[in-house]
């Protein structure tokens, strides 16, 4: 089937007749339910149904999604991720969080490598906003920088789905796994060392938690919707291995309860992977928000004010109308 | 006295504490003597509570970015609560590692 047929195909399914899931690893305000279509023998998950993409946003997150499939499945050819005519992104189970997460545990250390990629680029990134600082109000740059940013969404989504899809399935199982052998105490003592890093220990201090917290409230996603925050070039770098004082003891422990030995290797998965995966999870969160978005959204508005259009209808021309305006 | 020991919640930061339930009210100053309790389990709430002793919510998750920054406050705290109702004043022991609440 081609990508046409297969949006086709979805979209022609009324949400309401589709199947529902629950998801244990997101609260029900965070939005646990994922819907699931057959399509061609094939399931297709989508796991954000609150979450609808305009052609806009998907004109900064098509190619990055299909790059990250070629990156990850470089054997498959058909398409793994699409937007239906709605506006909601799906995915066929390899590149849901469900397929993601037993990819990686597979194979640990293609996760570390896409990850490593993608710090390099959130460095890169940061460091270009950094140097268009002084330029990116400068309408003389204006076709240019819209450009850059444009370039910017493309590499920093390059691994979209393994970052901010992947996550909470990723913590989730792993405190599961912990329970399956150890006490609550033990878990209590050990699991929320995951979960910690610099970007947000960073955030707190210069008070940009509560600036992000604005956008709480918003119950649309796209690449503009934090578009009311100041722009900021935020970056904490992330730590690639971390150590816990408790380590040797819950290794230990594991044994004495004795683990089976495919567990033992998915623990050993989980404990290169998660700190990390925390780590850039908590840094893109940032870059996303107060970085790209912030900075697009003063791109759009000083396009709006001089086509004359309003950021909306901008948005709805879409993007070549955009690129065209500004030539 | 009533002791309640059964699972309470998820918990998200370790720690024990003893204190008082307070249910949460915008713009109060909590102290390390306040167990606070939120309907909604929010950054923007959680971020203003830093100087609690405990928090506790029926919302939420693990990898919640309130979660998150009750952890980095390192306050002992219980999300996803069940099972359990507490009232505002209540004198009370929060054990989070053992995701326990034991009223006094």
């Amino acid at each position: 089937m081609t990508r046409q047929d297969i949006i086709k195909k979805i979209s022609s399914i009324p949400v309401e007749k589709m199947v529902v899931v629950q998801v244990q690893c997101r609260p029900a305000e965070k939005s646990n339910q994922v819907l699931v279509v057959n399509i061609d023998g094939k399931k297709w998950f989508c796991e954000r149904p609150k979450y609808f993409w305009s052609n806009f946003d998907r004109a900064f997150l098509e190619k990055p999604y299909l790059s990250e499939q070629k990156l990850l499945y470089p054997g498959i050819h058909e398409p793994m991720t699409i937007f239906d005519k709605r506006g909601l992104l799906w995915s066929r189970e390899e590149m849901s969080s469900f397929g993601l997460l037993k990819y990686f545990l597979e194979h640990p250390n293609l996760y570390l490598s896409a990850m490593a990629e993608h710090t390099y680029d959130a460095q890169n990134i940061i460091q270009q906003l950094k140097d268009r600082k002084k330029i990116w109000q400068n309408t003389d740059y204006l076709a240019e920088n819209f450009r850059i940013i444009h370039e910017m969404y493309a590499r920093f989504y390059r691994f979209q789905s393994s970052i901010f899809m992947l996550f909470d399935e990723m913590a989730y199982r792993f405190r599961e796994l912990l329970i399956k052998y150890l006490t609550k105490e033990e878990v209590n003592l050990y699991f929320p060392n995951f979960l910690s890093g610099e970007a947000t220990k960073l955030a707190l201090l210069k008070g940009y938690v509560a600036e992000r917290a604005a956008l709480e409230y918003q119950t649309t996603r796209g690449v503009l919707y934090a578009m009311s925050l100041k722009p900021r070039a935020f970056y904490a770098k992330p730590q690639f291995f971390s150590f816990y004082e408790n380590d040797g003891e819950i290794v230990l422990s594991l044994l004495a309860k004795k683990i089976l030995s495919k567990d033992l290797q998915i623990f050993m998965s989980y404990r290169m992977m998660l700190p990390f995966g925390y780590q850039i999870n908590e840094e893109a969160q940032y870059i996303e928000t107060a970085g790209l978005s912030a900075h697009l959204g003063v791109l759009m508005k000083m396009i709006a004010k001089k086509t004359g259009y309003s950021v909306d209808q901008l948005q709805a021309k879409g993007m070549p109308a955009i690129v065209k305006l500004l030539k | 006295m009533k002791s309640n020991n059964g699972p309470t919640g998820i918990c998200v930061s370790s720690g024990e504490t003893i204190g008082t339930i307070r249910f949460y009210k915008k713009g109060v100053a909590y102290t390390k003597q306040d167990i606070v309790l939120l309907n909604e389990w929010l950054t923007s709430g959680v971020a203003l509570l830093k100087n609690a002793g405990g928090l506790l919510s029926s919302r939420g998750g693990i990898t919640c970015h309130a979660s998150i920054i009750a952890r980095e406050y390192r306050i002992p705290c219980l999300v996803g609560l069940k099972g359990v109702e507490l009232k505002d004043g209540q004198k009370v022991r929060l054990n989070a590692t053992s995701e326990t609440i034991t009223i006094l």
